[in-house]
């Protein structure tokens, strides 16, 4: 009964929870220095769709963003995809893990990502672009690409600064196959503002300052053996991400692949909502020390 | 070895890390001791700066929106004290302390301590934040 009870208390926190940052980044792609906040839960989909070829694709990931400290978060992926006249299945998870590595706030801002994927080809979350990632990648019926097992280890270099308003970040990616495969390489990149700097003193849905706005341009770099833009793919996607007064925040951004390899258009959006003080509510509910 | 292993071992790499120590002496200590000691802290490093808003009410209002989104959740609703161990704000020191040592603690924040940088807010809100806090 007192668990029942318990249950009861943390939902209804969740429920009442005030509402979540303004300022989060509207990028799809690119990593801020930016951390969740320590014991916060944000849970968000990912979604990208595009056509290819002849069938347009549907790819998600349901994302768990939890706020360790407040120099690490953790993340947790579940993604999957669906495509027309194919079939919709689970395509794998990953972990992720970003520290940050100087207490304060510098000019730019560094943090380190690291990441175990294990995800199979018919993936398509795209949630980023290395080597020669490209629209060939996205041909494929699922039931010949999830044959092919994807065991690999991520790392990012993410470099951000805010400056007047302005949030600039540049991701260096390294991936590699756990298995085969050499160090494939990639990069994202974007800017962005809120519409309003300063914050209006009504609570509403509609405020400039809830709206972010900015573009991003992402992409592969090839191989540790054949490194560069030769045969990579790139796009540049404008991004919008949209706060409501609840904490609620609504994101979309079309891509437009710039290279031969790229797949011509990506439309990503999203939908993001954070649980304060998620781990303290827990431990209080399951009986621990809050 | 397993790619899950080699990914758990980075993690506790990182834990042991420099900042990894920092992060244990913050549980270590009081909320209300470390409050303190972070106001002394921040007003020795803070440079001098005036609050553009100050005691402005659109702005007061303005600030208590943003407190209720940023920092209600671990200091309480208007600055009464949370969930977390994170120090109640409505306190003379707060009020006290120099616009520009509140600035450089949204600003930077105090990791080992947890509290997260705010300076992916934009400034006018930051001394939005300030200009409620010295209201409380």
């Amino acid at each position: 009964m007192q668990l029942i009870c318990n249950y009861k208390t943390l939902i209804l926190s969740i429920i009442l929870v005030s509402p979540a940052a303004l300022a989060e980044s509207p990028f799809s792609i690119t990593y801020t220095h930016q951390l969740e906040e320590p014991g916060n839960l944000e849970i968000a989909t990912k979604s990208v769709m595009g056509k290819p070829g002849d069938s347009r694709f549907l790819g998600t990931a349901l994302e768990f963003e939890y706020g360790v400290k407040a120099w690490w978060t953790t993340e947790v992926y579940l993604e999957g995809q669906t495509t027309r006249a194919d079939r919709t299945l689970f395509t794998g998870y990953r972990w992720e893990n970003r520290f940050r590595v100087l207490p304060r706030e510098h000019w730019i801002n560094p943090v380190l990502y690291l990441e175990f994927e294990n995800i199979n080809g018919a993936n398509r979350s795209l949630l980023e672009v290395v080597d020669n990632d490209g629209k060939d990648d996205l041909l494929s019926p699922n039931s010949e690409a999830r044959a092919e097992k994807k065991r690999e280890l991520e790392a990012k270099l993410i470099l951000s600064s805010y400056v007047k308003g302005w949030t600039i970040a540049e991701n260096f990616i390294a991936e590699k196959n756990v298995r085969h495969a050499p160090f494939e390489f990639g990069y994202a990149v974007g800017i962005s503002r809120p519409l309003a700097l300063a914050a209006r003193p009504q609570r509403c849905n509609l405020c400039p300052e809830n709206f972010q706005a900015g573009v991003e341009m992402y992409g592969g770099l090839g191989t540790h053996a054949s490194f560069g833009l030769r045969e990579t793919s790139h796009y540049v996607a404008p991004t919008v991400a949209w706060t409501l007064a609840n904490g609620t925040r609504l994101s979309v951004s079309p891509g437009f692949g710039i290279t031969d390899s790229s797949a011509r258009f990506l439309l990503r959006f999203g939908v993001a909502y954070e649980i304060d003080q998620f781990g303290r509510m827990a431990r209080r509910t399951f009986g621990g020390k809050s | 070895m397993k790619p899950a292993i080699v990914m758990s071992r980075l993690c506790l790499l990182c834990l042991i890390s420099p900042i990894g120590p920092i992060n244990m002496l913050s549980s270590a200590s009081g909320g209300k001791r470390i409050h303190r000691s972070l106001v002394e802290q921040a007003s020795r490093t803070a440079k001098p700066r005036s609050n553009p808003f100050d005691g402005q009410e659109r702005h007061i209002q303005a600030g208590a929106k943003l407190f209720a989104g940023e920092c209600a959740a671990c200091h309480g609703e208007n600055g009464a004290g949370g969930l977390s161990p994170a120090p109640p704000l409505r306190q003379t020191e707060v009020r006290q302390a120099a616009p520009g040592t509140l600035f450089w603690i949204l600003r930077n924040g105090s990791l080992p301590r947890g509290m997260p940088s705010f300076a992916h807010l934009p400034e006018q809100q930051r001394w939005q934040i300030i200009t409620y806090l010295k209201e409380l």
